[in-house]
């Protein structure tokens, strides 16, 4: 797969950059409020630094299930903007920066902060906050008050991610 | 002046590229799709207006009345459409292709109102839009229409649905970046209704916009309601200048 991902100008914001406008604060997040199935059942996030080191729920994560999360329309549909080694995926965006080696690049608490709450480290950020329903708009009613993503599937695309070495297919 | 001609060539080169409000979806298509766009006889959009001039001259009605009748020939609504949506003062409302074919359907020709986006209304809509091809998008944004204008901006700006996007976020910051193998435009409005591959069928400017809502997961918007047309408004003003191309092909 020819790498593709080139960050849209003005996007990618390094890591040191964050670390500044965040280090060294400690921050809670509330969330939205909790819905009955078990997406949103986390009240907080644990911020230390630009990460979350606490395991979200206290669930554990499973890589080859965050590949799924990943790749699924239906859920994480990453590589719509991402690079990411996906063989099924034939096409990536170029929205976001090239992940294919990112488990090198951020810890896994790094990690669980920018796929559950992205936008804490840039408001303005078009990636959208995965763990977090609050203070959206207009959201279809199939998906009202629920998070993109469930507290287990978060946990599982980051263990995937943290296995991202570079070396995948 | 031997020194400006650097700055001059790097200002030439960013007026050249535009503008986002000044760049059509046509030029992301391929050679072969805008030969397709081209291509009158190849077109497939161009099957609505032949099938809206059936349409154009078919009795309805109680009196028995075709569009015809009133307005005669399709050509004497050249210069509609690129001025569409319109404020109507005294209905205090905003008017686009659709409503103004469906309102004219149903109170004047006493005929069954057309559904949205059904085949006999994008066929006229397309009949009547392709008149106007190659006049450049002028809509009135001052005056009564103010205020549905900046309703429409601001709507165009807000974030919306479960990933939290806003029109602006894809269509304005995001314009050339690639969203899996699509490459997002600046969201101008002047192809429609046209037709989209991965429709295999026309649509209209609002099925569009319900297209893009539905992938952000954002609750759809009435055709008809005020917010749904002041958008279309603003689409329109931001795509001002640029010609119609009604059928237009996109990806
Ligand atoms: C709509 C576009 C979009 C989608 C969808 C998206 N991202 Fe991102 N992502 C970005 C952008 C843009 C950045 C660059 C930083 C920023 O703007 O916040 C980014 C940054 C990241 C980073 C940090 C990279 C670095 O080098 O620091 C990670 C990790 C990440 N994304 C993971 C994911 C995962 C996992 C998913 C799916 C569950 C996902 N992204 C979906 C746009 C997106
Ligand atoms: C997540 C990204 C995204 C968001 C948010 C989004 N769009 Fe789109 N839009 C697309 C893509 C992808 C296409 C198809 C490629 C293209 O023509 O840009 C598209 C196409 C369009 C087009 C057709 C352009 C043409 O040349 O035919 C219009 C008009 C449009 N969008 C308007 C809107 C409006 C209005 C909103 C907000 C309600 C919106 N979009 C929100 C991604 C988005």
């Amino acid at each position: 797969m020819p790498a593709a991902g080139t960050p849209a100008p003005g996007r990618k914001r390094s890591v040191s950059e964050i670390r500044q406008r965040v280090l060294g604060s400690l921050v809670l997040l509330a969330l939205a409020t909790a819905s009955a199935d078990d997406s949103a059942d986390c009240a907080s996030f644990d911020l230390v630094g630009d990460g979350i080191p606490q395991p979200l729920g206290e669930r554990v994560g499973n890589p080859d299930a965050g590949r799924q999360v990943a790749a699924d329309r239906q859920r994480g549909d990453c590589s719509i903007c991402h690079q990411l080694p996906l063989p099924h995926a034939r096409f990536h965006g170029n929205v976001g920066p090239d992940l294919s080696a990112i488990g090198a690049r951020l810890t896994p608490a790094q990690l669980r902060l920018r796929v559950a709450a992205n936008r804490h480290l840039n408001p303005e950020s078009v990636m959208p906050d995965y763990g977090l329903s609050r203070g959206r708009h207009d959201v279809a009613t199939a998906f009202e008050d629920r998070p993109i993503l469930t507290d287990q599937e978060i946990e599982d695309v980051v263990a995937w991610l943290s296995t991202l070495d570079g070396s995948g297919p | 002046m031997k020194s400006w001609l650097p700055i001059l060539l790097l200002l030439g080169c960013c007026a050249s590229a535009g503008p986002p409000e000044h760049r059509s979806g046509y030029h992301l298509l391929g050679g072969e799709l805008r030969a397709l766009q081209d291509d009158d006889f190849a077109n497939p959009g161009m099957l609505w207006v032949d099938r809206g001039e059936r349409l154009w001259n078919a009795p309805g009605g109680p009196r028995e009345q075709s569009c015809r009748d009133c307005h005669d020939e399709p050509a004497n609504l050249r210069g509609l459409t690129n001025r569409l949506p319109r404020f109507d003062a005294e209905a205090d409302r905003l008017h686009n292709l659709d409503t103004l074919v469906r309102d004219c359907r149903q109170q004047r020709q006493q005929a069954e109102v057309l559904p949205h986006e059904s085949e006999d209304l994008l066929a006229l809509t397309t009949l009547i839009a392709h008149q106007s091809r190659g006049l450049p998008l002028e809509v009135t944004v001052e005056g009564p229409a103010r205020a549905a204008f900046e309703q429409g901006r601001a709507s165009f700006e807000r974030r919306r649905g479960q990933l939290d996007l806003s029109c602006a976020d894809c269509h304005q910051r995001l314009e050339g970046a690639r969203l899996r193998g699509e490459t997002i435009s600046a969201g101008m409005v002047n192809g429609f209704p046209l037709y989209r591959l991965t429709w295999e069928g026309l649509g209209s400017r609002q099925r569009m916009i319900r297209w893009c809502n539905e992938a952000v997961r954002a609750e759809p918007m009435d055709p008809d309601s005020r917010r749904a047309l002041a958008l279309e408004l603003y689409l329109a003003w931001r795509s001002r200048g640029l010609p119609l191309e009604s059928p237009a092909v996109r990806r």
